[in-house]
């Protein structure tokens, strides 16, 4: 209860810093929108126009894109500081977050907040209105529960890639790669394009919780997809947060020198 | 005057170097890279039965060059800018766009060469012909050189509006996705159907990376003489270089810093 009152608070604080540039806000939002609108057209004019046989796709290249932007854009905008672990792992700025008398995942993700996400998250909740729309309000709400489980992945997957770093040099890199081809085959219809052993090669990777699963139980229908997806994506973040803490144990700071000089 | 010369090659071949030891950044793109193919192929070849004009082995070609420019687009930093390095360069004896123009174009050009060997590997490792592959990487390097001068604007273009507009540093992601909707980077525009491959064709993006990537594979630009393609590119270039030089002027005295 503390936590969700310092997270409240935090949100409030980090909401009026970005109040106080509304520029700066509102060109991040627009930027980021724009980027998102483009990237839609391209995919729908590569696999629905003048493709009338492909129209039986449609749901799943919705259901895709909705559970991208509305589950990356929730973390990143909520919880925008997680983004930056790898790298503050990497680099040491880590460490003031030990220091301090609450979680450091909570702290390390309520320290920062990335205005251009908000356009993604509302796209999201857009188009899942337009899924209630065009498939009905039951898809819609499908459509809505997935959009939470892959956000609980999503969050196991920017803690699991934090905890990278702690125990690989340059981590920080490679939790670039591992959140990009993520994302990448996130948004893109992967589930239908592959098919045998290149499709069971993501069973072994976080797709399987941020979009297969999902999908899966958004195209299934029934509840007990639903509660696997759900139950799969608390796992994954279990794992994610045992790792991290079990990393933040044996944590040594890069930037001991330079503290213990200044 | 050759003192000068003598200065901006050797900035241009510090950076080449510098693009060159940067083993994080090109481990991750590397590692990137054939997810990047891989994806937008697939997705091509499952869902474009219609009468195609290219392969299965020449789409895997055809996705691959045109990645390689599409990663390394607008290569130099602008957050340089932010954190003062443009103040600072006031100062200075040389002129801060030139420095800037051949940085950039150093790093372009490292960053596409290295990328080549690494396109011939990967059609290799997706089951597309190696020799054809090194074949286009051939053919595309004349493409390549002029091409990363209209790169080079594009980027001087996002740095001088940055002077100008900090909050310009949010749009360097949609611009980036205009090449790769427009610019043909997930699918061949010619093999897209009506109104959207007309559409898409007409664009400067897909002068930027359908065509060259395109005559790579092909020997021939699509629907277009070589005559005219040079003279589309040689045109963005001008245009946009007049732009820069207008937009830098204006720049040079409006700017504020935020660092330095």
């Amino acid at each position: 209860m503390k936590l969700l009152k310092f997270a409240f608070l935090a949100l409030r604080y980090n909401c009026s810093a970005q109040m106080a540039n509304p520029v700066n806000l509102f060109m991040g939002f627009l930027g980021m929108a724009i980027n998102n609108v483009f990237f839609m057209l391209g995919l729908y004019a590569v696999l629905f126009g003048g493709k009338p046989q492909n129209a039986n796709i449609y749901p799943y290249f919705l259901a895709a894109s909705t559970l991208s932007f509305f589950a990356w854009g929730f973390v990143h905008f909520f919880l925008g500081g997680l983004s930056k672990l790898p790298e503050q792992i990497d680099n040491g700025t880590f460490e003031e977050f030990l220091g301090m008398p609450r979680s450091p995942i909570a702290l390390a993700a309520l320290s920062d907040f990335n205005p251009p996400s908000l356009a993604d998250f509302i796209q999201g909740i857009i188009c899942i209105g337009l899924g209630g729309y065009l498939f009905g309000f039951n898809f819609g709400l499908k459509l809505f529960c997935a959009s939470i489980i892959a956000s609980i992945a999503v969050l196991g997957l920017y803690i699991f890639c934090g905890s990278v770093s702690f125990f690989v040099r340059r981590g920080a890199a490679i939790a670039t790669v591992i959140m990009h081809s993520t994302l990448s085959f996130s948004i893109y219809p992967t589930g239908i394009i592959f098919s045998g052993s290149a499709k069971l090669l993501f069973y072994f990777t976080p797709v399987l919780f941020t979009t297969l699963l999902p999908i899966d139980a958004i195209m299934s229908g029934n509840w007990h997809s639903f509660l696997f997806a759900l139950a799969m994506a608390l796992l994954f973040l279990f794992f994610s947060v045992q790792l991290f803490n079990f990393g933040t144990k044996r944590y040594e700071s890069s930037s001991f020198v330079s503290l213990k000089g200044s | 005057m050759i003192q000068t010369l003598r200065y901006y090659f050797r900035l241009a071949k510090f950076a080449v170097f510098e693009e060159f030891s940067n083993i994080p950044a090109g481990l991750s793109r590397f590692i990137l890279y054939p997810v990047y193919i891989w994806v937008p192929s697939s997705m091509w070849i499952k869902f474009n039965n219609g009468p195609n004009h290219l392969s299965a082995s020449e789409l895997i070609q055809y996705v691959g060059l045109a990645q390689v420019m599409q990663l390394t687009l607008f290569p130099t930093s602008a957050s340089q800018i932010a954190t003062g390095e443009f103040t600072l360069s006031l100062a200075r004896p040389r002129s801060w766009l030139m420095s800037h123009a051949v940085q950039s174009l150093g790093k372009g050009l490292a960053s596409r060469f290295i990328m080549l060997p690494v396109y011939i590997f990967m059609c290799f490792a997706l089951n597309s012909s190696a020799t054809q592959a090194f074949k286009n990487a051939i053919h595309f390097l004349p493409c390549m050189l002029l091409v990363s001068l209209v790169d080079l604007q594009w980027s001087l273009l996002f740095s001088n509006s940055i002077l100008l507009w900090h909050n310009v540093t949010y749009f360097r992601m949609p611009v980036n996705k205009l090449f790769l909707i427009f610019g043909g980077v997930i699918g061949p525009l010619s093999e897209l159907s009506e109104p959207w491959k007309s559409l898409f064709i007409a664009t400067p993006f897909a002068d930027f990376i359908f065509q060259p990537t395109y005559y790579s594979l092909k020997g021939h630009f699509y629907q277009m003489q070589p005559a005219q393609w040079v003279m589309r590119i040689f045109t963005q270039f001008v245009v946009m270089g007049i732009l820069n030089i207008i937009l830098f002027r204006v720049a040079r005295k409006n700017h504020l810093s935020y660092g330095g």
